[in-house]
């Protein structure tokens, strides 16, 4: 039974949508609608899908900045969604998470020390001088020289500052790290040494990560296992190998299809694997289509797709597909 | 013949801190028909080479050398003369498709200012008040025939439809119609799929190579994805720190890099078929005191002392051209 | 490109705007000069006892080197008493704006993060507050109590604070949805840390840009209540104080009214000029 750090059952975040002087609730945005997975211990879970899809909702939810609508999420085999606010908050110590933007997810008006030092102080860890200590340590940690400490956001490069999110993230010896496309904002070259730098943060410090992306590449390069969501739900659940051999749900082959290849070798892994899709957009949250929500795009959708939502189909032990081509 | 000369293009902007020296001596042809793409990242002058073509660049912008458009230099021409090419014979289509549209209007009134007050470089109230009056049926056709071309669906309702009603993907294939109306020679694009997730990036890369085919238009596109450039480009010019570092066919550049630079960005790009990662060191330069000989050398694992002292001359091999003292004797 | 190549960008940035700006660099002097007159009044005064005393065989005197302003209907040196009542004035209107900052700029910034019911209160009393002219307020206060120093700043202060508790308000609605806030409520932070350490050190540029260009209007508010006889009470020199006894006089005897009313002019104008300079360096765009 493998040892599962992080257990997401059937969790769904919905925000209400209001209307007139009273505020009535006329609907409700469904971000995450029904998702489940569950993290092995010191991998990396890639969760994948277009903007809007839920991913960075499903994020924040997990941790905590978002109350869940319903669901469980089992942390260390504790459901932490029925806990007390106060017990939530200590277990969450042990998670934590870096955004996107590096460049607005550090207070401007803050040096860096302070920055890295403000979960201790929050949590009221160690003395102050204690906390410099920890600081400098983890600016090494992330290859920043300690002059940094004394520097502001702006004096940072794009790189440096996701580092500083990063040395942030590792203040509270997390176990179990978010990382919401951590690298989008940044140029390629400085992506791949924050790629290294993360993956040699996992093996030395036994780290969990669970990656946010719309980048297949970096699901490639960095994950075992991935989730494939698509208008807040998941549709195929498979590990990082065979979703470059064997990628069942249509949606998954169209995102396959859709990437520009670099190299020749990718253009034929594209061609073989691709799908086109028909042309169209992301239903809304709001109002999703009844039935499979891929169906309007899907080249390959039947009556029934159209009518009831697939079910999951276990294709093989580590490998997951909610369509109806496959029941 | 080519549309576009670009020749020792050098752009300058003064600043409290000094002059900051963005850009210098850029030169490459765009022929008719042809898709080039100016790739490199942030900090690499792409975007400002672009601006330059377009004539956009802010008031405290010094730009040196010949901008040559059907033999004519943009840089040396007059107000009235540039309102008649920039906007009919160059158009442009931006980063971010809400952000370039007004609010207020819907898209027939956007159609509207393009067909009748472009090209003009005065307009008064009057023409705006004889602007609002009814549209003829002529117009409106247009309009409906450049929507069609872009492909999108019920043109009529979309017509009808203010910029925030409708998704990225449709507004920017609305500022492609746009951009085509007056039937131009040359299509600038600001890395136009940068907002918008993949799949869409895909259609909006293939409608504009369709377009390109139809229209025999010339495109200049600026990237940062090398995937993109290569999907969409002939041609290749990889920008590093305002300098040119190589220019080539755009597979050939790709597969086979030639400059550390290049070599050092494809390296860096986690592909499907995996691979390690490898970065480059190092991180942007001063702009205001930038650094002497190639401005890569800092940052280059094969440099050397020549490269410290001298900027290289560009080298051509099997039509390729690069900028590095690797290939060339002094 | 950022200005992380360029060493102390802000301070150079700010020294560069400040430099460039004829506009602020003279509000910058003129608060700077009324803010040494303030401090050092009685030093620079020609005549210092004349803040008291009275000489009746000197009044109605017309400026000369003796008297650079004239005397006034008891014969007291105008100028000496329009550079003392520099302290009165600039005291009150320094110290409305500081007290209607401490009381309701905190209490803006907390009530516009946790929202809710405490939201509503809040700013349903603000509004009260703010429906009611502040002057009017001022006066209706002043005319209750006795007039003092410290009564005049209470009941401008009452007509204040409000305004910096909707200014706290919008301000904290804004910040409190940025990432780095985001990530603050992720490693457990309360709303103590972050409406405090995250928030309000974000929110200081736009209020000391408000503040600044108030001080100018509180010192003309001050003036006006003195002016109508609800500030500080005579002899103790004052602009408005001043404004009002001279204003019978007018327009034989010019220069008793015209040298305090220069003064009012000159002291709203200096710190208008430099909060808009402070705007221009902070590069804030919203200021109610």
């Amino acid at each position: 039974m493998p040892d599962y750090i992080l257990e997401v059952k059937n969790l769904k975040k919905y925000f209400p949508i209001t209307a007139g002087i009273f505020n009535r609730i006329i609907g409700w945005v469904k971000a995450v609608d029904g998702v489940s997975f569950s993290v092995e211990r010191n991998t990396t879970y890639a969760i994948v899908g277009e903007s809007g899809c839920g991913k960075s909702t499903l994020a924040r939810t997990i941790i905590g900045i978002y109350e869940p609508t319903s669901g469980s999420i089992f942390f260390n085999g504790i459901d932490i969604t029925k806990l007390k606010r106060r017990e939530r908050i200590r277990i969450l110590r042990r998670m934590s998470i870096v955004f996107q933007d590096p460049t607005s997810s550090l207070n401007p008006r803050h040096k860096v020390v302070d920055i890295i030092t403000a979960p201790l102080k929050v949590h009221k860890i160690g003395s102050p001088s204690e906390r410099v200590e920890k600081a400098k340590e983890l600016v090494k940690i992330v290859e920043l020289d300690e002059s940094f400490l004394n520097k502001y956001p702006h004096e940072l490069s794009g790189g440096q500052r996701q580092r500083v999110a990063i040395a942030r993230a590792l203040a509270l010896e997390p176990e179990l790290i978010l990382l919401d496309e951590p690298t989008s904002a940044l140029d390629v070259s400085v992506q791949a040494k924050i790629l290294n730098l993360l993956k040699q943060l996992q093996r030395k410090l036994k780290l969990t990560y669970i990656l946010i992306t719309h980048n297949l590449g970096v699901v490639r390069n960095f994950a075992d296992h991935v989730s494939v969501m698509y208008a807040g739900k998941i549709v195929e659940t498979i590990t990082v190998n065979k979703i470059f051999s064997e990628p069942k749900h249509p949606y998954t082959r169209a995102l396959i299809d859709a990437i520009p290849s670099v190299t020749l070798e990718e253009e034929e892994l594209v061609k073989k694997l691709g799908l086109k899709i028909k042309p169209g957009e992301p239903p809304s949250l709001s109002n999703p289509p009844p039935g499979c929500r891929f169906h309007p795009r899907c080249p390959l959708a039947t009556e029934r797709c159209k009518k009831e939502e697939p079910k999951p189909v276990l294709i093989s032990s580590d490998h997951v597909v909610f369509c109806h081509l496959f029941s | 013949m080519s549309i576009l000369e670009v020749k020792n293009l050098t752009v300058y902007f003064k600043t409290f801190a000094g002059l900051s020296k963005v850009v210098e001596n850029i030169s490459f042809t765009l022929g008719k028909g042809e898709s080039l793409a100016l790739v490199g990242e942030s900090g690499s002058g792409k975007t400002t080479v672009l601006k330059t073509v377009l004539g956009v660049l802010p008031s405290n912008a010094m730009v040196k050398g010949k901008l040559l458009f059907r033999g004519i230099n943009l840089l040396e021409t007059g107000n009235e003369e540039l309102s008649k090419i920039r906007g009919t014979e160059i158009t442009y289509i931006p980063q971010e498709p809400l952000a370039a549209l007004n609010p207020l209007y819907t898209i027939e009134d956007h159609f509207l200012d393009r067909l009748i007050l472009s090209g003009k470089s005065k307009t008064g109230i009057l023409s705006y008040i004889r602007l609002r009056r009814k549209i003829s049926p002529k117009l409106k056709n247009i309009m409906l025939k450049y929507l069609e071309k872009v492909k999108i669906p019920d043109p009529e309702r979309v017509l009808k439809s203010y910029p925030m009603q409708l998704s990225g993907g449709m507004l920017q294939r609305i500022l492609i119609a746009l951009a085509i109306v007056s039937n131009p020679s040359i299509l600038l694009a600001d890395e136009p799929t940068t907002a918008l997730d993949v799949v869409t990036q895909k259609e909006i890369i293939e409608l504009l190579k369709e377009l390109q085919r139809d229209l025999g238009l010339s495109i200049l596109y600026v990237t940062h994805d090398l995937g993109v450039a290569r999907t969409i480009a002939d041609k290749v010019i990889v920008m590093y720190a305002g300098h040119m570092v190589e220019e080539g066919k755009t597979s050939k550049v790709l597969a086979n890099p030639l400059h550390p630079y290049t070599k050092g960005l494809v390296d860096s790009i986690p592909k499907l078929v995996g691979g390690t990662l490898h970065g480059i060191e190092g991180g942007l330069i001063d702009y205001i005191n930038p650094p002497k000989g190639c401005r890569f050398h800092p940052r280059c694992p094969k440099a050397r002392d020549i490269c410290r002292r001298e900027r290289p001359k560009p080298v051509e091999i099997n039509g390729r051209k690069v900028y590095c003292w690797l290939y060339g004797e002094e | 490109m950022a200005g992380s190549t360029i060493k102390h960008y802000r301070l150079k940035l700010a020294l560069y705007k400040i430099k460039h700006s004829p506009t602020t660099m003279a509000g910058v002097a003129i608060v700077a000069i009324f803010v040494f007159l303030a401090l050092f009044g009685e030093y620079i005064a020609p005549y210092p006892e004349d803040a008291y005393s009275i000489h009746i065989e000197r009044k109605f005197l017309p400026p000369s080197l003796d008297h650079l302003f004239g005397t006034d209907a008891v014969g007291r040196d105008i100028f000496s008493r329009v550079i003392l009542a520099t302290r009165v004035s600039l005291g009150i209107g320094v110290g409305v704006v500081i007290l209607s900052v401490l009381i309701g700029f905190p209490l803006g910034l907390l009530v516009g993060y946790i929202g809710g019911i405490w939201e509503a209160i809040v700013m349903r009393l603000t509004d009260i507050f703010l429906s009611i002219p502040s002057v009017v307020l001022a006066m209706a206060i002043a005319a209750m109590v006795q007039p003092t120093l410290e009564n005049a700043m209470f009941a401008l202060v009452i007509g204040w604070w409000p305004w910096y508790a909707r200014l706290g308000f919008g301000l904290a609605s804004t910040l409190k949805n940025e990432d780095y806030v985001l990530a603050a409520k992720s490693f457990g932070a309360g709303w103590g840390h972050i409406v405090f350490r995250e928030i309000l050190p974000n929110a200081i540029p736009i209020l000391a840009v408000k503040a600044s260009l108030d001080v100018g209007y509180a010192i003309l508010a001050e003036a006006l209540l003195g002016f109508i006889g609800f500030g500080v009470r005579p002899p103790t020199p004052e602009w408005g104080t001043m404004l009002s006894e001279a204003r019978i006089y007018l327009p034989n005897i010019w220069w008793y009214a015209t040298f305090p009313g220069l003064a009012i002019f000159l002291a709203v104008m200096g710190f208008n000029l430099l909060g808009d300079g402070l705007r221009d360096i902070l590069d804030v765009r919203e200021i109610s």
